[in-house]
């Protein structure tokens, strides 16, 4: 079939864009760090603004 | 029990304390996410940090209540990465300009996937290998498109949101991605042919 073919090229763009985004994965450090983050952050309101605490 | 429940509920729960509702959203979206960031800065150590830097964004909004549910989780996640981006390529001074269209253009849906045999299979991966080669030639903004629409299933409205231009334009981005990569095939006679 020609590349002139649009289906068959797009098919092709798609299919190869989502294997190249498949295995993709951020690394498990920056995982660790996000949920961390997660289990720690709060954000609290007080009478002189929003205060971002760190909790242990 | 927890992964049945929707964005919107994991979200609240979090909000409500439930660290482990947030893993699940996590899980849910990082490699949609991340796959997003490293397709346009090319870099997995910059991409992990514009990644961490996402979420920690998402959680900020999250606990200060002030997480609006107007569209789906991954649409305002997708946006928080991609101003983040943004930034970074001002940063670098290096955000590419493209001309945006306004022609009119769906060119989704006539995908196809097929059960090859293994010799098929082989050419198909020589093909995957020459696009994958090609996209990365393709302006950020182009590339951008291309993944989102493709990969991530977003509608070309979600795609505008996302990324802060018109419908026309992110349709337009589109077709000169799709444009662009048809001209690299030929120019590299790249052949689509199994």
């Amino acid at each position: 079939m020609s590349i002139d073919s649009t289906p068959l090229f797009e098919s092709r763009v798609k299919e190869a864009v989502c294997e190249m985004c498949a295995e993709m994965q951020p690394s498990r450090s920056a995982i660790n760090a996000i949920m961390q983050y997660a289990a720690t952050y709060e954000s609290v309101e007080t009478r002189i603004g929003t205060v971002d605490l760190m909790l242990n | 029990m927890s992964d049945m429940l929707n964005d919107k509920e994991l979200v609240l729960s979090y909000q409500n304390g439930d660290v482990a509702s947030f893993q699940i959203l996590v899980d849910r979206y990082q490699n949609k996410i991340f796959s997003y960031i490293l397709m346009l800065v090319k870099d997995k150590q910059l991409a992990d940090d514009i990644f961490q830097d996402t979420f920690l964004k998402i959680i900020r909004t999250i606990k200060a209540g002030v997480y609006k549910e107007e569209g789906k989780f991954i649409q305002f996640a997708m946006r928080i990465a991609h101003n983040l981006i943004i930034d970074y390529f001002r940063k670098a001074k290096r955000l590419p300009m493209v001309d945006p269209t306004k022609e009119d253009y769906d060119m989704l849906d006539n995908a196809r996937f097929q059960d090859p045999s293994v010799e098929e299979q082989m050419v198909t991966e020589q093909i995957h290998d020459d696009i994958r080669k090609m996209v990365e030639f393709l302006p950020e903004e182009q590339r951008e498109v291309l993944v989102m629409r493709m990969y991530e299933d977003m509608s070309f409205k979600e795609i505008a949101d996302a990324t802060n231009v018109s419908i026309n334009t992110a349709l337009g981005r589109m077709r000169y991605a799709l444009i662009n990569l048809r001209k690299m095939a030929k120019k590299q006679n790249v052949t689509l042919t199994v």
